[in-house]
């Protein structure tokens, strides 16, 4: 059973600081610096976690955050889900629950599934699905089974604050390697950010101490980096992204913080890796390093008698370290047949620890706990059963080598090579900016300061700081750090390789021999390393496995692609605050002060419609409606992209961005203008104003304005024309002041004449109205008399009020976007991007009146002309509606003709002056002649029947917008 | 009457406006109940100040033909005289002139040669203030503002809570400033992302009143500091034909 230890030098916890907390509902006592994991084991508690497939027990096994089967839920005030119990910090508190236990961790009922392991074959995911009839039988129960914790959809939203920083070095991993990195390069005068996921900086120089006390170089070399003024520490912070220029994501406990820098140093240092054999996973196995970790940091004796399994050096410090605190080495299993001398072979051999080299432990034995190992002689990668033994413990040290800690580097793009005599992957190609030192570099031992401080020179050097080392020497070490096979096969198979998915070593040759012999497809296939831990126990194994079934060596089959994030990362830190940024016009409060109901836009809010009370949407609509077409009607038309292009090349330069003609308009009037693209394919209209023989005025629809201005300018700056773009959009208001009252209303804020002669239809003026400078044009949209004005941003709020007051004797209602959009179609006026669509050409969408093929140019006018040397495929075309059916239809709906699709509806709305529904919809071009019937089917799968009318369905002559028959309602 | 494109948010918070003033022909907070300290973090409105644009080939030449000077390189800015006045250099050939009216003015009223041409600029104003703001723009924008030298009247046009704006960092006067333009339409949606920053790092908005005078004496420190400090004269104040 574990324990806590009298106080051991250098400890984490804080022991005068005590914490209370609860497990599987028993109340337990830790302090603060634990995490869950120590906490428990402080209390005895070994159990603390059940495997995902198979809910096989578990306890530690890195104690460094791959622990993937053990993650808990905290309850209470402070939920949190799916806690590493190995990484998060004990608090105050916590309520604590291991997740995918289905009962208590004891006596779990899900542990069933460890003897049904059998059915339960490597690609069982995929043998499931296979079958089409079974797929929802196995769905439902892998959903059931599959997932890990709960989320408390109750729980309040919590904004996480995103955060950009930036430094000229960053160093990644604060062990002897990064620390020295580090402090060369804040010498040098750069400014360093060094992170490590840890409460404290020192990596594994601090509790691989083989015995000893700790390393006084070290904790010069800790007192000295944080004493420097040119070094920001980040502890309990992870580097878990690395994109393109240097950009790293680092994961802190409330947020995600994407670092710059001009350099980076990886010094992640490397991740021990466990051995394979039968029943490895029991409670009480554990890595050498996870050992080191719980006493030096945590005081934590886990076991008392114990089995190290060795197959390097590092073993030896390891077994040292456990001697030393009290804990019984039963024996040191050595997988090498001859052991190198070394100081801790040497006192471990003075304390007559039994040692057993050239063997290997073929099985453990035991329940809940491990109870034992079962030693065999080992050659050439093979166990020789016929001399077993057995050694009575209750916890087993692996210690057998290493992978490189190097997400990040492969993320940056650096080129691993295997290296044969280190047994491990090393950096060949590093890209530009990014350097490695330590051990995930290759290098092991006392040289490690050595080669963080050249990589930390390095990485200033390449920042514009300093001078990298003059010290070339090849740092690595000549002797192997991993043992080339560390796996014993065992008939009874539960050997596992990958402890996140229960992979066991036969999974692998089964999924060779189904001809998944390629690392990516046999990860996929096996989903090796597709677990919480992303491989970091199991990669390295697996390339063994798959290497010595093909025949070829580690190198040979490479490693898999490492992708953002290497480590599980909570979405909320992805989503941060949540930037969404949206335009207003300038009147929006007056907007809402007046009861608007709001609908994006593009980026824009808008007025849908203004609520009414005692009145429905639609019916709001419809009255804002009739306002307009009896009486007067104002709307905020400020979202229209707004242009001023000036110069003596203004009118050439439209004449080649729009379809129709410029260059001939006079001064003070105003033309409407199609712009297609290259392929003419319609991307936006306007209204073009002339206000002078060099200064032309344009609006574009709402949601194009910003891509417009920016064509435009492109275009400019290809064509070098004389003139010069000017995007006015947010800087002018613009409202449209509409229906047979404008005039006389608009006429009491103006001295200029507004009349037929002085102002007639499609003129534009610059005059002043309520005392402001306006732009004013006379167009009709909706088709009504109608004014659109248009004023800087500032005068807004002014001129809306003015207008409103000057039109309350006439009954002036503001009207929103629907009511313009069901004005608009009884006219049968087109929205770009609603009535065409990222295809329709200019032919299609019925203003083949407003290209003038005869210029010499303009854009898509080449595509243009071969399109209309093809057959017509579709056209819009207005259609009516009748009965009591005809409310089903909306947008979008298709347009069905001999059981085939034919069309769709663009816009359709109930118009209360036609009194009945009518639309536009894209026809198959033999269905556009007037007085044609078509079907639509509608959400229900029902078919309603419609009729291709003429357009304008209201007003076809336009007489009241041209005002003849406005003038005369009006009066 | 002008109106700030945050008037309807200055409305909303009118309960916690100790008062109101006219500026520049604009109604604008004068003082919080709970006024904020300008030099820990604080955010306010500067639209008061009267802005003009001018662009093209010839809009420098027509600018000094006006008698203002002007930046010799893209992203720099120099003083105008007047509290708070700023003529900037947005690219090859484009500037933004801000004043209390002064130059804004003159601008408007003159005649720009072919080749140049005036742009209406109703820009939102902000500034953002104190010891604590480059926390605020760490949370918004993706720019090291560290490397951005007020000494050489550095300018940066970048993109802040997602949107475009004009950032002019003022740190040589008594409060480190940062002064930030852009479109009105965004105004809102940008002074009410940043005061929720500004107030969750324990800022607020701060009123005209402690504003005004911070903001001339931070942009006139600014630009004795960039003459001082470049030989050249460039950028530094502007020198009005016929002033003292």
């Amino acid at each position: 059973m574990s324990t806590r230890l009298p106080q051991v030098a250098g400890e984490w916890v804080e022991r005068d600081q005590p914490l209370e907390f609860s497990f599987e509902g028993r109340r337990y006592g830790g302090y603060q610096g634990d995490n869950i994991t120590s906490a428990l084991l402080a209390n005895g508690v070994d159990l603390l976690g059940r495997s995902f497939k198979y809910h096989r027990p578990r306890s530690v096994l890195s104690a460094a955050g791959h622990d993937a089967n053990l993650v808990m839920q905290s309850g209470g005030r402070s939920h949190q889900p799916n806690l590493r119990a190995d990484t998060t910090l004990l608090q105050a508190g916590m309520q604590l629950t291991p997740v995918n236990v289905q009962g208590s961790l004891a006596s779990d009922r899900g542990s069933l599934l460890d003897r049904l392991s059998a059915l339960l074959p490597v690609g069982f995911y995929y043998k499931a699905f296979h079958s089409k009839r079974l797929f929802p039988f196995w769905e439902a129960l892998i959903r059931r089974y599959g997932g890990l914790g709960q989320i408390d959809i109750t729980a309040p939203r919590r904004f996480t604050a995103k955060r950009y920083d930036f430094c000229d070095v960053l160093v990644v991993g604060a062990g002897a390697a990064g620390l020295s990195a580090a402090l060369a390069a804040a010498d040098a005068g750069a400014r360093v950010v060094l992170v490590d996921e840890n409460l404290r900086i020192g990596g594994s120089s601090v509790f691989d101490r083989g015995g000893e006390a700790p390393d006084p170089a070290v904790q010069a070399l800790i007192r000295n980096v944080e004493r420097h003024p040119g070094i920001r520490i980040r502890t309990l912070t992870l580097a878990c992204g690395y994109y393109t220029d240097h950009w790293i994501a680092l994961i802190e406990g409330a947020r995600m913080t994407k670092l710059r820098a001009r350099a980076v140093v990886i010094t992640t240092g490397a991740i021990e890796q466990p051995a394979v054999f039968r029943n490895n996973d029991l409670p009480g196995i554990m890595l050498g390093s996870a050992a080191q970790r719980l006493i030096y940091r945590h005081a934590i004796r886990p076991f008392d008698r114990v089995v190290v399994l060795a197959g390097n050096d590092a073993a030896y410090r390891t077994a040292l370290d456990l001697l030393g605190h009290g804990i019984s080495i039963v024996g040191i299993v050595d997988l090498r047949q001859s052991i190198p001398s070394s100081p801790a072979l040497q006192a471990l051999s003075a304390a007559q620890v039994p040692l057993h080299a050239g063997h290997c432990i073929q099985e453990a034995l035991g329940g809940l706990r491990v109870e034992g190992a079962v030693i065999a002689p080992f050659r050439d990668g093979e166990a020789d059963v016929s001399k077993r033994f057995l050694l009575p413990c209750n916890g087993i040290v692996m210690s057998t080598g290493w992978a490189p800690a190097g997400g990040l580097l492969y993320q940056a793009g650096a080129t691993m090579r295997y290296d044969d005599t280190l047994g491990q992957f090393i950096p060949d190609l590093l890209p530009e900016g990014t350097y490695a030192a330590g051990r995930v570099n290759g290098v092991y031992g006392g040289n490690r300061m050595a080669d963080g401080r050249c990589a930390g020179l390095a990485a200033a050097a390449h920042a514009g700081i300093g001078q990298p080392s003059d010290n070339t020497a090849n740092l690595r070490e000549g002797t192997a750090q991993s043992h080339p096979w560390p796996i014993v096969s065992h008939a009874g198979g539960k050997n596992f390789v990958d402890f996140d998915e229960d992979l066991q070593l036969k999974d692998f040759a089964n999924a060779v021999q189904e001809g998944f012999d390629n690392i990516e497809l046999l990860k996929r296939y096996t989903t090796c390393g597709m677990g919480p831990s992303q491989g970091k126990h199991s990669n390295m194994n697996a390339i063994r496995i798959l290497a010595r079934l093909r025949g070829e060596s580690p190198g040979q089959v490479g490693t898999t692609t490492a992708r953002p994030f290497i480590e599980p990362v909570p979405l909320a830190h992805l989503g941060g605050r949540g930037f969404n940024a949206e335009r207003e016009t300038p009147v929006h409060a007056l907007h809402a002060a007046a009861g608007a109901i709001f609908m994006p836009a593009g980026n824009w809010q808008r007025p849908e419609y203004y609520a009414v009370d005692g009145m429905s949407r639609e019916a709001a609509i419809r009255a804002e409606a009739l306002a307009v077409r009896s009486g007067v009607g104002l709307i905020d038309v400020g979202t229209l992209g707004k242009i001023e292009i000036i110069g003596p090349d203004a009118g050439a330069f439209l004449e080649r961005v729009y379809t129709g003609r410029f260059a001939n308009m006079r001064p003070g009037t105003t033309r409407y203008g199609v712009m297609l693209d290259e392929a003419a394919v319609v991307i936006d209209d306007g209204v073009v104003a002339r206000l002078s023989e060099q200064c032309f005025y344009f609006t574009t629809t709402t949601s194009g304005s910003a891509g417009v201005y920016r064509e435009l300018g492109r275009l400019n700056t290809l064509w070098q024309m004389n003139c010069g773009i000017v995007n006015l959009t947010g800087h002018c208001a613009a409202f449209n002041l509409a229906g047979p009252k404008s005039r006389e209303v608009l006429q009491t804020l103006t001295g200029s004449e507004l009349g037929q002669q002085a102002f007639p239809y499609l003129a534009a003026r610059e005059i002043d109205i309520a005392g402001m400078p306006a732009r004013v044009l006379r167009i009709g949209f909706v088709g009504e008399l109608g004014f659109e004005i248009h004023v800087p941003a500032e005068h807004a709020c002014t001129l809306w009020q003015a207008l409103l007051q000057a039109g309350a004797a006439a009954g002036i209602r503001p009207f929103g976007v629907e009511a313009q959009r069901l004005l608009r179609l009884e006219k049968g006026h087109l929205i770009i991007g609603q009535d065409t669509d990222g295809l329709t050409n200019p032919d299609e969408a019925g203003v083949a009146w407003a290209v003038k093929m005869d210029k010499p140019f303009f854009v898509g006018q080449r595509s243009l002309t071969i399109i209309r040397k093809q057959a017509p495929v579709q056209q819009l075309a207005g259609f009516s509606l009748d009965g009591e059916q005809a409310k089903k239809v909306r947008e979008c709906h298709l347009v069905i003709a001999e059981g085939q699709m034919a069309g769709r509806v663009t816009s359709v709305a109930y118009s209360p002056t036609l009194k009945c529904y009518v639309g536009l919809a894209m026809l198959r071009t033999d269905l556009t002649a007037i007085g044609t019937s078509f079907t639509i089917r509608v959400t229900d799968g029902k078919l309603v029947a419609a009729r291709v009318v003429a357009t304008p369905f209201y007003d076809a002559e336009g007489l009241r917008q041209k005002t003849v028959a406005a003038e005369g309602l009006a009066a | 009457m002008r109106t700030s494109a945050l008037h309807s948010i200055h409305q909303e918070h009118s309960a916690a406006i100790a008062g109101w003033r006219e500026t520049g022909g604009m109604v604008l907070p004068a003082r919080y109940q709970q006024e904020a300290d300008a030099a820990v973090l604080g955010l306010g409105d500067a639209s008061w100040l009267r802005r003009s644009g001018i662009k093209g080939p010839a809009a420098a030449r027509h600018l000094e033909s006006l008698g203002y000077p002007t930046p010799a390189q893209a992203n720099r800015w120099l003083a105008l005289p007047g509290p708070g006045g700023v003529i900037a250099r947005l690219g090859l050939t484009e500037y933004l002139l801000e004043d209390d009216g002064h130059a804004c003015q003159a601008l408007a009223a003159s005649t720009p040669p072919g080749g140049a041409y005036p742009v209406l600029r109703s820009d939102t104003a902000l500034v953002l203030s104190g010891s604590v703001a480059p926390e605020v723009l760490l949370q918004t924008c993706s720019i090291d503002f560290t490397t951005i030298s007020p000494e050489r009247g550095e300018l940066v046009l970048t993109a802040m809570t997602g949107v475009p704006v004009l950032v002019i960092p003022l740190l040589a006067g008594p409060v480190p400033l940062y002064r930030i333009w852009c479109d009105p339409s965004y105004g809102p949606y940008l002074y009410r992302t940043l005061l929720s920053i500004v107030e969750e790092l324990g800022g607020g908005p701060i009123g005209v009143d402690q504003l005004a005078p911070l903001l001339a004496a931070s942009t006139q420190s600014a630009a004795h500091s960039t003459t001082t400090s470049n030989n050249s004269g460039q950028p530094g104040r502007v020198h009005i034909p016929g002033e003292a």
